[in-house]
């Protein structure tokens, strides 16, 4: 029974059907449908990928194990292209597991929040299918190939919402392109990284882009076709192609995974927004339509998380060990940076709302970065790793699921108001006390309150990281306490405070359709937050292996 | 029976119930329907909570297995001399379950009930039974009345979650989620405006607080970080795999940790910290003064009986790790010097509830040096009766400023100023006289609660010979009697003043209701003022020097009667009436608009009133400081920026060599040979005329070339 | 018995042809009237012819090659004047001229 289930491609109809949604849309666009309907058959129909996902959820196997490793399930593998052994290889795990059901449940989210969008409409949405497509793919792609296909592909939906739909038109094609560009630039390293390690593990004498295999070899453990370690392949191969290389540069193995670690790096770090490769982000994010800033932040800043813990650290644990201090200093300083940056936008009275939500997802994800660092660092037990990489884990869903509330409301806001500017917003809670109650929710769901998502990563991060970096972990106390301050600061200027002259329309409150969109977030925060193990069970047992 | 024990669960459910009720369902628009449900199960939980005590008493306990056992009484032995004993009683129930998986374990919470949770979940939904009860009255005419029993039965809930938790992590959780009722209800009047700028308004004091306790919360992360670290768990208990386990505090008591300290003394540091924040010691105590700008009920409950308490709690219930640390001397020094500093700002007070406030710094101090010097159940025992007569103090607060509304309409700067007062005890006789029981257990005079309480702090310190603390508390005693003294005499006796014009009050429109006598309050607030009054004159009851029921009940040594002890209590709160009285009995009267103690020592006074500048100098410090960083931090993006701009500058240079590169000699060189070819093309077509005749001249001039070529170069 | 062969040399005779071959040849290249173009060519088809005759009779007499080869190309000269007759009987009636400068519809 089981295995006739399992017959069935599901990661390729998962990622297929946001791509069949695209070409519905292009359908109606030759069939010259109203926009009404575009709207509604867009979200109806971005519920099949979320329905496969909860399916998936249902019928996967946290505890399954074999050869030291997690399983990983709903395997598909063909071989593809013989000729440079690329497999057309997909699978999930506990670690993709959540970051899958979050992009697919962030989408219909997003596009339940661009009913709004007038111009264009159609367009809107075949973006918005191909960028939640790409990101599954991404998320499910095993092979090296694959993987970055999809991490390429990603680029280009969210480059275009930015450019066509951004709010000022001044400012949203810098924007895009900057973060068009950084991505870009970033990822160069990854590539040629690949490229690298497939002649090296070639000279070894199975040349692969299997990113499961790398990461078994990076650990030390043998494959079907190969056995010894990832930087012992390097250095032979470096040092068979180049001697000159290894002559000049010294021969430690060490020194080329080290550079080698840090090309990957980068690539992911961007995606992060780690400091100091987060001034992308801000602009990026205040410029996107509300739709954009919903994905680019609840799911594509994961990507740059996902990586790390697929690739980075499988790949290159002794490097990641040399420099897990480094990184963590990184995030850290990202975290404070992002935190501070937060407190000037809410106390400047141009300050403005998104720009503040941008800058505390630099300071959430810097904790992150922190619980990258934790899990690589020299002084983790693994129980302290595990707890690292399920915090990381939780921090991302939780910080997914409350910063796309904030921006979605931050959305409604605008629409409303026609500013952003928290110096020309006040008073907001008696014209709307659902947005106010919600955003409310969300507000304290992003500082980290208890009894919500947020606080269960941050307190199994800051566990993780006391444990092999105590000094970050005390100082990155500095940032939970700024951006509770910033936060609080900018919600009381906006629903508390008076109101610079005048008041609000009083037609202005939220209607259904709007809080039907945030409820599910607001619910999933609470429910996550009261009971995590929803989510950690299915990662739990992945990140427990992966952190030994 | 012992369905109590089993059904423990449902005294935190059941105001969470509230909660949920009200904010979801259409109840919210229904005023008066929250009230009363709030109330009610609020009261439910109170029954459980007394049915519960009761059986904890009875000694019955129940396993993991649900086998049923009665312990025997309590036999404790009297304590001896100087050394801090403290023993963990075994829990009478406790349940859990699986949060969520940490690596190779799990997290599991759940609710642990012994007796020092007995009691204190008794007493404090009693304290709260009391407060939503007066809330009806009080806060009747409020619009948002039914946000008002949400959050305070969210915060209801959350501190019994807290005091019940298994485990750290959810006492964590619960701390917190009292820190955000304490936030919402701070700032309860959120859209209200004063007409000086410089003072506070709710929503800022609400963020204040929020804030400065965050601060300390943080770091109490950090501390539960490092204990789970240390143990591997955070369960409380003292069995394998809990945090109290002997073994482990024997460890961690020698191991070194960081700075030159014990990793216990490290631990039990951060875990202070959060105390310091929750319970507003000194240096973290600015936020709850200004949190008196939420409604009265809400300073009672929370910012005197019972959040505030939580500190102490936290440090009572992780006694094992201070005990096994070396901080207790620095706790002890936190608590004698917040209670002493707090206690002389409070004489400089105009405000009623801020007087109180302070008070409720110093008593709380009170409690912290208790735990410092080892006096555990003094803490324990203080901490229960001080809520009982400050939750009464706060209450008759309220239910003189209500009063007081009638006169001078709803200004609270107005209402809430004792110097407008006067008499009142003629106008409001309930109020009165459960103000004087509340008065006199706090001055400390027998045989009210406080006296019981506080004297045996003082006999705990006296006996761990600790003259400093002793000295500090002293005082501190003398100078709440005196601060009570000027209160009440200010409040209830002497005329009433209201019409006398203040010079410190700012807004002069008196609004709707102002201009009649002040009047008694209704009778659902002065019910609970009576049920707590008894509560503040027979609490003392509960550790008695003949019987020391609470030291055997939670199993801790007992300490002889101190006559000492009681002498000294006694008479510095004698001397402190003595002197409020002196000066206090006429004051603010024929004119007179000056305080006595001002008109002797302005610049002392004028300093207390200013409540010794802390404020002004953190805001010169940490907030100009913070001003810097967020200055440095836009500073270094924007280098990080202008670097960025940098790097596509010399893109863009670069670019540009390419571009010309591009143009000048690849492109140019194509274009060149395109042309060439084009012209060359043009040149070669004027042969082909189409006519037969040139193409034969061209044939033969082929020819002739041809053969000249085959005749000379090829063979010649 | 002196022969013809005696009394003349061979290059004379192919002086003669050559001559011949580059008056036919200027004429046809000049000429602008195909008729003229046309007895151009027969001025050169014989001036061939004369080579052809001068070789056998000086270098191979008993051989009958040359002769025939003479007449094969007389043959061929007429078959030839007439199809070119044709042609231009055609130019003319369908450009009402037989000016070959005008006939350039070979040119793109």
């Amino acid at each position: 029974m089981a295995y006739n289930v399992l017959t069935i491609p599901w990661l390729t109809l998962l990622v297929l059907t946001p791509l069949v949604g695209m070409l519905f849309v292009g359908l109606a666009g030759i069939l010259r449908l109203p926009d009404r309907l575009v709207r509604s058959g867009a979200v109806a129909w971005s519920l099949v990928p979320l329905g496969l996902t909860v399916w998936m959820y249902t019928q996967f196997n946290p505890q399954a194990l074999a050869s030291g490793q997690q399983v990983v399930q709903f395997v598909e593998r063909i071989p593809w292209t013989q000729a440079i052994r690329v497999e057309y290889f997909m699978g999930v795990d506990g670690l993709s597991l959540p970051l899958i059901m979050l992009t697919a449940l962030m989408t219909p989210i997003a596009m339940l929040a661009s009913f709004s969008v007038e111009r264009h409409v159609k367009p809107h949405y075949a973006l918005i299918f191909l960028l939640e497509a790409a990101m599954l793919g991404y998320f499910v792609a095993l092979n090296f190939f694959f993987f970055f296909l999809f991490w390429e592909l990603s680029l280009v939906p969210a480059f275009f919402l930015i450019q066509g739909w951004g709010n000022n038109p001044e400012k949203r094609q810098p924007a895009a392109f900057k973060f068009f560009i950084y991505t870009l630039a970033g990822s160069i390293g990854m590539l040629l990284l690949f490229l690298l390690l497939y002649a090296a593990t070639g000279l070894a004498g199975h040349a692969t882009f299997d990113i499961v295999d790398l990461a078994r070899l990076g650990q030390g453990l043998a494959t079907p076709e190969l056995s010894g370690n990832l930087q012992t392949i390097l250095f032979n191969f470096l040092d068979t192609s180049s001697p000159w290389l290894t002559d000049t540069l010294g021969r430690f193995p060490l020194l080329y995974t080290s550079i080698a670690f840090w090309a990957v790096f980068i690539a992911f770090a961007i995606k992060l927004a780690i400091w100091p490769f987060h001034t992308w982000l801000p602009d990026a994010y205040s410029e996107a339509p509300v739709a954009g800033s919903i994905l680019l932040a609840a799911v594509m800043s994961k990507m740059g998380a996902y990586g790390m813990l697929r690739v980075l650290v499988p790949f290159f644990p002794d490097a990641a060990r040399l420099f897990a201090p480094l990184i963590g200093s990184l995030a850290l300083v990202g975290v404070l940076v992002g935190a501070f940056n937060a407190l000037a936008q809410a106390r400047d009275p141009k300050g403005s709302l998104r720009r503040l939500i941008a800058s505390t997802s630099i300071n959430h994800m810097g904790y992150v970065g922190m619980a990258v660092a934790a899990i690589a660092a020299i002084g983790a037990d693994t129980n302290s790793r595990a707890i690292a990489m399920n915090g990381a884990m939780a921090q991302m869903v939780a910080h997914g699921l409350s910063t796309g509330a904030l921006f979605l409301l931050a959305g409604i806001l605008y629409e409303r108001t026609g500013t952003d500017q928290l110096g020309q917003l006040g008073g907001l809670r008696a014209a709307m006390p659902v947005l106010a109650g919600v955003m409310g929710v969300a507000t304290f769901a992003t500082l980290g309150l208890p009894g919500l998502a947020g606080f269960v990563g941050e307190f199994l991060i800051m566990r993780g990281v006391w444990a092999a970096l105590p000094l970050l972990a005390i100082v990155a106390t500095i940032g939970l306490v700024v951006t509770a301050m910033a936060l609080l600061e900018m919600y009381g200027r906006v629903f508390h405070g008076p109101l610079p002259g005048g008041t609000h329309p009083s037609d202005i409150k939220l209607i259904g359709r709007e809080f039907l969109v945030v409820l599910p977030l607001i619910a999933l925060l609470i429910v996550l937050g009261i009971y995590p193990a929803l989510i950690l069970d299915v990662s739990n047992q992945a990140l427990a292996i992966l952190s030994r | 029976m012992l369905s109590f024990l089993q059904q423990a669960w449902l005294i935190p459910l059941l105001p969470f119930l509230a909660f949920v009720i009200i904010t979801l369902t259409p109840l919210r628009r229904h005023n008066r329907g929250s009230a009363l449900l709030a109330t009610l199960l609020i009261g439910v939980a109170m029954l459980v909570a007394l049915g519960l005590l009761y059986e904890v008493t009875d000694g019955w306990q129940i396993d993991s297995n649900g086998a049923l056992a009665q312990l025997p009484v309590n036999q404790v032995p009297e304590a001896m001399g100087e050394q801090i004993e403290f023993r963990t009683l075994a829990p009478h129930i406790v349940r859990t379950i699986r949060w969520a998986p940490a690596g190779d374990s799990a997290i599991r919470l759940g609710f642990l009930i012994d007796p020092a949770v007995a009691l204190m979940l008794t007493m404090v939904t009693v304290a709260a039974f009391c407060i939503h009860l007066f809330s009806i009255g009080y806060m009747a005419e409020d619009a948002r009345q039914a946000r008002f029993f949400a959050f305070i039965a969210l915060f209801t809930s959350a501190m019994l979650l807290m005091l019940m938790a298994s485990n750290l992590i959810l006492l964590f959780i619960a701390w917190e989620l009292m820190g955000l009722c304490s936030y919402l209800l701070i700032g309860f009047w959120y859209d209200r405006d004063y007409a000086d700028p410089r003072q506070i308004t709710p929503r800022r004091a609400a963020i204040k607080a929020f804030i400065t306790t965050r601060i300390g919360d943080v770091l109490l992360m950090v501390g539960l970080c490092y204990l789970w670290f240390q143990a591997g768990t955070l369960e409380i208990g003292n069995g394998a795999g809990q945090v109290f386990h002997p073994d482990f505090l024997q460890r961690i008591a020698h191991e070194a940790g960081p700075f030159e300290l014990t990793t216990a003394s490290a631990i039990a540091l951060l875990l202070f910290c959060g105390t310091v924040g929750k319970s507003a010691q000194v240096p973290l105590h600015v936020w709850l003064p200004d949190a008196m700008e939420g409604p009265t009920p809400v300073s009672a409950l929370i910012h005197a009986a019972t959040m505030v308490a939580a500190g102490v709690f936290l440090v009572a219930r992780t006694y094992p790790l201070f005990v096994a640390s070396q901080i207790l001397p620095l706790v002890a020094a936190v608590g004698a010097f917040t209670a002493l500093f707090a206690a002389l700002i409070a004489v400089g007070q105009f405000d009623i509830k801020r007087i109180l406030a302070y008070s409720t710094l110093s008593q709380l101090g009170f409690m912290v040096a208790a735990l410092g010097i080892g006096g555990w159940t003094a803490a324990i025992f203080h901490l229960v009766t001080h809520a009982f007569f400050k939750a009464l103090l706060f209450l008759g607060a309220g239910s003189v400023i209500h009063g007081m509304y009638a006169t001078v309409g709803h200004d609270t700067n107005r209402a809430q100023d004792i110097r407008n007062m006067g008499g009142l005890r003629r106008f409001m006789p309930v109020t009165y006289w459960t103000y004087l029981i509340g008065y006199l257990a706090l001055a400390g005079i027998a045989p009210f609660a406080g006296f019981w309480s506080k004297d045996e702090i003082l006999a705990t310190s006296l006996q761990s010979g600790q003259p400093i603390i002793l000295g500090a508390l002293l005082l501190a005693s003398l100078l709440t009697a005196f601060y009570m003294t000027r209160q009440i005499l200010l409040v209830f006796f002497g005329p009433f003043r209201s019409a006398v014009a203040i010079h410190y009050s700012h807004d002069e429109n008196s609004s709707q209701h102002g201009g009649r006598e002040p009047h008694e309050s209704p009778r659902s607030m002065t019910i609970p003022l009576i049920i707590l009054a008894i509560f503040a004159l027979g609490a003392g009851a509960l550790n008695l020097p003949n019987s020391h029921w609470l030291s055997h009940f939670l199993g801790q040594p007992t300490h002889a009667f101190n006559p000492t002890a009681a002498l000294l209590g006694t008479t510095v709160a004698v001397i402190g009436i003595a002197l409020g009285f002196a000066l206090y009995r006429r004051a603010f009267t024929a004119g007179e608009q000056l305080d006595p103690l001002e008109q002797r020592m302005p610049g002392v006074f004028r300093a207390l009133h200013a409540r010794l500048y802390v404020d002004e100098f953190y805001a010169a410090s940490i907030g100009r400081l913070t001003a810097v960083l967020i200055a440095i931090s836009a500073w270094v993006d924007r280098q990080l920026g202008r670097g960025l701009s940098g790097i596509s500058r010399i893109t863009a240079v670069l670019g540009r060599i390419n571009a010309s590169m591009d143009e000048q000699i690849l492109n140019g060189g194509a274009d060149q040979l395109a042309r060439g070819t084009t012209a060359s093309g043009n040149r070669m077509r004027q042969l082909e005329s189409g006519k037969a005749q040139d193409y034969l001249a061209l044939i033969f001039g082929g020819v002739l070339v041809l053969g000249a070529v085959a005749l000379y170069l090829l063979h010649g | 018995m002196t022969t013809i062969t005696d009394a003349i040399p061979l290059s004379w005779i192919l002086v003669l042809a050559g001559a011949l071959f580059c008056i036919g040849l200027f004429g046809v290249l000049t000429r602008r009237n195909a008729v003229g173009v046309l007895l151009g060519v027969e001025l050169m088809l014989n001036a061939v012819n004369i080579n052809l005759i001068a070789f056998w009779r000086y270098l191979e007499p008993h051989l009958v090659a040359g002769q025939v080869f003479a007449l094969f190309v007389v043959v061929v000269a007429a078959a030839e004047a007439a199809v070119g007759l044709a042609l231009i009987i055609s130019l003319y009636r369908a450009r009402q001229t037989v000016n070959v400068d005008q006939a350039d519809a070979l040119q793109g």
